[in-house]
């Protein structure tokens, strides 16, 4: 059974952006919590209200010089065919994740994305990188490999990174209703009182220099250090 | 431009090979039993801290078998600058060799703007201790004098035979980002980073008694975390400078240590 292929419309592009942001994309997003379970067992965030920092504060500081960055930058390499610059990053990425947990997340959601879209789509320059991180000479962080394959189905730029910074939002929501708990109602008002931010942040992801790159949150890989420790664990991460 | 390098030499002990420096900076050695095999040096600046536009460069070569320790004399202070001051440090670490590094707090006074930038290569068999903590300011002044700086960039990357392993990005702008936000110093003033790797060795005992050190103090939060089988990285808040920076040097002594006795029993 083959797609359909027509020329790319907008409709088209929306439902692409749609599908690799889809929380049921089989890739394991919500079996990690990224250090949240530790702020929520050491009663930091503890209801709706401080989830909302959390959520921001992970946005802002975290994501806007991390993987939301480290998108930006693959997207942009994979659209001057810039391999080279791809390798790089993706090792950038491996020697800046210092909490063990976290770094075996973005490789697990990476290597997963990257099996199904090279099934998927046949291309012959996300074939190379998937033979690359098969033959282990590419590591395949989730923000690498969700640049990648964004360029390649010619997604806008903006909105491609947009759209993971709204998935990253929404799987941190899901995550702190089981286990705070919050209502569902609270975390919709969440996610819904993000999106400024998201859209703010996505322009500024934009301009970022190159250097500031992984700009580290000392105390979020604290929690997540920790949370290789803690007693009882829900999640991977 | 101010600068100091050193290289090691090797005899039946590290010795100082070559050593240049010009003001403020002034080499010493301050190896106190004279048959230990770890070369250790110390740093010394006549100059009250990093000036007005400062470039401060620096060049270690740590030669194949040799070992050293590089120490600082006091806190290392940045002042005000419209400029920026600079510090650029290239260090080799090569085979079966051994450095440790844990310099003094650096304190940014209040209009301080500083970027620094570490490259360290090693080899596969190179051993590593690298600490670096970062103060809020001159906490104890009267005035508070606490993140009142511009900015602390801070750019770390540690090479192993030419891929990069360890990176570290500080980048701290107090008037852009709220540290008390959660992930970034919360309700600490105080950061530390330490590095270790060493060759062919599960550091995973290394980590527990660490943990177990760390877990009797008060004060600090901290977690510990493997880099690879035989790295990890080490990260600490706190409050209080002097606090961090015992517990980094009681670490690397243990590591210097070690090391002494290896190469001894060679």
């Amino acid at each position: 059974m083959n797609k359909n292929t027509t020329k790319p419309t907008e409709l088209g592009s929306l439902i692409e952006i749609l599908h690799i942001t889809d929380p049921t994309l089989p890739i394991g997003g919500f079996s990690h919590s990224n250090g949240l379970e530790t702020y929520v067992q050491q009663n930091l965030v503890k209801n709706a209200s401080t989830t909302q920092d959390f959520v921001e504060s992970m946005l802002k500081n975290n994501y806007k010089y991390n993987d939301g960055l480290a998108v930006k930058l693959a997207f942009e390499f994979t659209e001057q065919n810039n391999l080279d610059e791809i390798l790089k990053l993706d090792n950038e990425c491996q020697a800046l994740k210092a909490p063990l947990e976290v770094r075996e997340a973005s490789l697990k959601l990476g290597t997963r994305l990257i099996k199904i879209y090279a099934a998927l789509l046949d291309n012959p320059f996300l074939n190379e990188i998937n033979n690359l991180i098969e033959e282990k000479k590419m590591q395949g962080h989730y923000s690498v490999v969700y640049g990648i394959i964004t360029a390649l189905l010619k997604i806008n730029k903006e909105k491609a990174t947009c759209a993971f910074l709204y998935n990253a939002a929404v799987a941190m929501v899901t995550n702190a209703v089981k286990l705070v708990p919050l209502g569902q109602t609270d975390g919709q008002q969440i996610i819904y009182n993000v999106q400024g931010l998201i859209e703010a942040l996505t322009l500024e992801i934009m301009e970022v220099e190159r250097d500031l790159h992984g700009v580290c949150n000392t105390a979020l890989d604290i929690k997540c250090m920790q949370h290789e420790h803690l007693y009882s664990r829900l999640y991977m991460s | 431009m101010e600068k100091y390098s050193l290289k090691t030499g090797l005899r039946e002990q590290t010795i100082l090979k070559d050593v240049y420096f010009t003001p403020p900076f002034n080499l010493v050695e301050v190896r106190e039993n004279k048959k230990n095999p770890l070369l250790e040096m110390m740093v010394m600046s006549s100059s009250p801290g990093i000036l007005n536009d400062d470039f401060y460069d620096i060049n270690i070569e740590v030669i194949d078998g040799s070992s050293l320790n590089l120490q600082t004399q006091s806190y290392q202070r940045i002042f005000i600058s419209e400029k920026g001051t600079n510090q650029h440090m290239n260090i080799s670490v090569g085979d079966s060799s051994y450095f440790s590094h844990v310099p003094h707090p650096v304190v940014p006074h209040k209009g301080a703007r500083y970027t620094a930038k570490s490259t360290i290569h090693l080899k596969s068999t190179s051993t590593l201790l690298w600490g670096e903590i970062l103060t809020c300011g001159r906490k104890y002044m009267a005035e508070e004098e606490m993140f009142q700086f511009k900015k602390h960039h801070a750019i770390t990357e540690i090479y192993q035979e030419n891929v990069l392993i360890f990176k570290d990005n500080l980048y701290i702008v107090p008037e852009k980002i709220d540290l008390r936000q959660f992930g970034q110093y919360e309700e600490y003033t105080h950061q530390g980073s330490l590095f270790f790797i060493t060759p062919e060795t599960d550091v995973k005992e290394r980590m527990d008694n660490i943990s177990n050190r760390l877990s009797t103090e008060e004060g600090i939060s901290y977690g510990i975390s493997k880099l690879l089988d035989n790295a990890y990285v080490l990260r600490v808040l706190g409050n209080e400078g002097e606090q961090l920076y015992k517990l980094f040097t009681e670490i690397r002594i243990a590591e210097d240590k070690l090391i002494n006795q290896k190469v001894s029993i060679n």
